[in-house]
């Protein structure tokens, strides 16, 4: 007798699992349903200044914690960092693990698709970097059978890379860190890598022993950041919009980046 | 839950082409690992001496070490340290026929030493010298007791090949998350992933057991 | 039975062919090692290698050790009661139930701990919309994990039990429940020690791939550090160090464990 109920039990458990809801559907409310819990989670992808994970202390820094830091103050509600990767910050949000991403995220066509972004407040712009010893002077220089670019994955710069270069290998790297590019190419198993222009350079003047350089001030493609809230979640977004304007209005962005700029 | 089929068929070729680069880590791997562990074990029944040491020292290390580190510093240390200028699928493949040769070495010694003391006495007694003594005596005795623990570490092997996937090496792994990190479809390509290697390692494992039923049965 | 140590020290040098193979070829194999190793190694580098980042980030680091350990412990001791709950289910008479459990067993083994965790990180809410942070996902991961290793290890123990402790059970009438509880579980406990020592030294071990999620234990602080300062040889060689060091402390505790039962059994 028990162990028939025992079966049904894990059959009934099983249906439902199946039959859960995916993706709660949105409600729109997600300002209220922040407030009520007292608790906000933001999504922070390693790019330099934007957010850097620093390994002494373990605590995220950089512009958009400082921004965030600001929101989670006008909400009077505690923060959370929830830490993702180019390719993982969107199915974070479309599953609930952040309530929203302040990354240096590009606004993308794709991940517009699954997201909802906010105006952008900066721009930056995909470069290619080579090493410091390299003699390569344009694209063409690199794009030669046998020679790699690398990229990280998920990010605007892989889409990129992979249409410019048509000769070369593109190579992805899954792991989660800014400055593995530069990385890559200073150990010699890259010819040249592709990724934002702002971040990689932050990135080398703070590790001046990674002897990696841009290839040339020339920018591959613009691209603009903003924060992605999860999909239909307007409210939020025009929220958020307003707070960015405000930060932009009374100087406290321009302040925030030229702190992290040095 | 909605399993999104097409997605899969799209990006079907690329998958498969990871399936046959795990297979090919797999087996170059095991290939190194059996070269590393008969050199290693051959150190162990020496007995005494340096090169003893050495080989007992080398179990003791990379038994103890986590693969990650092994591949993360043979990867990141390497082209440093050791002026090496291995490619990621090289140098992982090496990485992980390190840790593999260390069980090796002690599944051959095992085998080796679990041959009975009275089946050497008698080919002695018999006249036969020392080469066909292990070639006719030892070895397949040994050898066929050694089956289900080297396709223990097979399987061994192709749970760690996913790990070189870390330093980019495109194995099926590999190209499962970065897939879904393309197309936000992890669910479809990690399940999938998990699949193949359960239909990769179960036949294994079934044979070891039933291996290791045989093995007993024939004890008893 | 006669180790293969002496086997080899009873083949003396009989010939030409055994000196060369016991003495001259093991001698030149190590020689040529180490000459391989004072030429391939770039001296200059070792002399440059500056250990201080290790010590300008020892909280961080010490932050990550600690974490591997609670993770470990933890997953493992869930591990060990869904273990148990799975062997003991082994003995229920009713068919598909034990079916279900060992074919649950196998899927867990049959598959590499990378991808579970990745699973369950990325394609459980998917499924059932239940989302974990990276910390809890590799929890669950290895505590699903380990649980079908140490069922098998409780099983193996529960057989290995004299059968004429179950007859006396039954015979001093003690129901089902209380059989299970006081005489068997404690003696299946003590035999599978040894056994559960060395799953939990593997876990140990396998909680470095849990830095493929940046859980935050040992392997993923010393690779986030690595990869700020641009130093990986100060920062794997340490945490390989320190893996060894914890391996060896559990080698040790298990050993004293051992005996403690020993002591405690007599």
């Amino acid at each position: 007798m028990l162990n028939k109920i025992l079966m049904v039990g894990a059959l009934g458990t099983l249906v439902t699992a199946v039959a859960a809801p995916t993706v709660r559907a949105a409600d729109d409310n997600l300002l209220q349903t922040i407030k009520n819990r007292g608790m906000m989670r933001v999504c922070d992808v390693d790019y330099a200044p934007w957010n850097v994970k620093n390994p002494g202390t373990n605590q995220w820094e950089g512009v958009n914690v400082d921004i965030v830091d600001l929101i989670a103050g006008m909400l009077k509600v505690k923060l959370e960092h929830v830490d993702a990767t180019w390719a993982t910050v969107i199915p974070s949000i479309t599953t609930q693990k952040c309530d929203f991403a302040a990354a240096g995220l590009y606004i993308s066509p794709p991940r517009a698709e699954l997201v909802t972004f906010t105006r952008p407040f900066a721009t930056d712009g995909i470069a290619l970097f080579v090493s410091a010893t390299s003699p390569a002077k344009t694209v063409e220089d690199l794009d030669k059978p046998g020679k790699t670019i690398v990229v990280r994955s998920g990010g605007f710069e892989e889409g990129v890379a992979k249409a410019l270069f048509k000769q070369a290998t593109v190579k992805t790297l899954t792991a989660d860190q800014a400055g593995i590019i530069t990385l890559e190419i200073a150990s010699g198993r890259a010819d040249a890598g592709a990724g934002g222009y702002y971040g990689n350079l932050v990135f080398l003047k703070a590790n001046p022993n990674v002897k990696v350089k841009p290839l040339s001030d020339e920018l591959l493609s613009k691209t603009s950041i903003a924060y992605a809230v999860p999909p239909r979640e307007y409210f939020f977004r025009d929220w958020l919009n307003a707070v960015i304007l405000n930060l932009e209005e009374n100087g406290k962005l321009k302040e925030i980046l030229v702190k992290w700029s040095k | 839950m909605s399993f999104d089929t097409s997605v899969i068929w799209q990006n079907l070729p690329m998958l498969l082409a990871g399936i046959w680069l795990t297979v090919a880590i797999v087996f170059l791997s095991l290939a190194v690992a059996i070269v590393i562990g008969s050199l290693v074990c051959a150190g162990t029944l020496l007995g005494r001496g340096f090169v003893y040491d050495l080989s007992v020292g080398y179990v003791a290390l990379f038994r103890a070490l986590p693969e990650p580190v092994i591949i993360f510093w043979l990867y990141y240390c390497g082209p440093l340290i050791l002026n090496s200028k291995l490619s990621a699928f090289e140098s992982g493949t090496i990485a992980l026929a390190i840790p593999s040769g260390a069980y090796l070495a002690e599944i051959f010694r095992a085998g080796i030493q679990a041959v009975p003391r009275g089946q050497i006495e008698a080919a002695r007694a018999l006249g036969l010298s020392s080469f066909w003594l292990v070639w006719d005596v030892v070895a397949p005795q040994a050898l066929r007791m050694m089956i289900p623990p080297i396709l223990g570490v097979v399987t061994i092997l192709i749970k760690n090949s996913a790990l070189v996937s870390a330093i980019g090496v495109e194995e099926l792994f590999y190209r499962a998350t970065v897939l879904g990190g393309q197309t936000f479809h992890y669910f479809e390509f990690l399940t999938v992933a998990a699949v193949v290697y359960f239909l990769m390692i179960l036949p294994l494992s079934v044979l070891v057991q039933r291996q290791e039923r045989r093995l007993l049965a024939k004890v008893w | 039975m006669v180790s293969g140590t002496e086997l080899a020290r009873a083949e003396q040098p009989r010939s030409t062919l055994s000196f060369v193979v016991y003495w001259i070829l093991p001698t030149a194999l190590g020689v040529a090692l180490i000459a391989w190793l004072i030429v391939g190694v770039n001296w200059s580098f070792v002399r440059g290698l500056d250990f201080s980042v290790v010590y300008q980030y020892r909280i961080a680091l010490l932050q990550g050790l600690l974490n591997t350990v609670l993770i470990t412990f933890f997953s493992l001791l869930l591990g060990l009661a869904l273990g148990f709950a799975f062997a003991c289910l082994a003995y229920v008479p009713f068919a598909p139930l034990r079916w279900l459990i060992a074919a649950y067993i196998e899927v867990l083994r049959d598959t590499p701990l990378v991808v579970a965790l990745f699973w369950i990180h990325f394609a459980l809410p998917v499924a059932t919309g239940i989302t974990t942070t990276a910390f809890e996902s590799g929890f669950i991961a290895m505590a699903l994990q380990s649980s079908a290793y140490l069922a098998d290890a409780v099983r193996a123990g529960i057989q290995a039990i004299p059968k004429g402790q179950w007859d006396a059970a039954d015979a001093l009438g003690l129901s089902r429940m209380w059989k299970w509880f006081d005489v068997i579980l404690p003696q299946a406990f003590k035999i599978i020690i040894p056994p559960l020592a060395n799953i939990a030294l593997g876990y140990f071990k396998a909680s470095s791939v849990l830095a493929l999620l940046s859980v935050g234990e040992l392997t993923t602080v010393a690779t986030r550090i690595s990869n700020y300062t641009f130093k990986p040889i100060e920062m794997f060689t340490t945490i390989g160090v320190v893996y060894l060091c914890l391996g060896y402390f559990l080698s040790f505790l298990t050993f004293r464990l051992e005996k403690l039962f020993r002591i405690a059994q007599t």
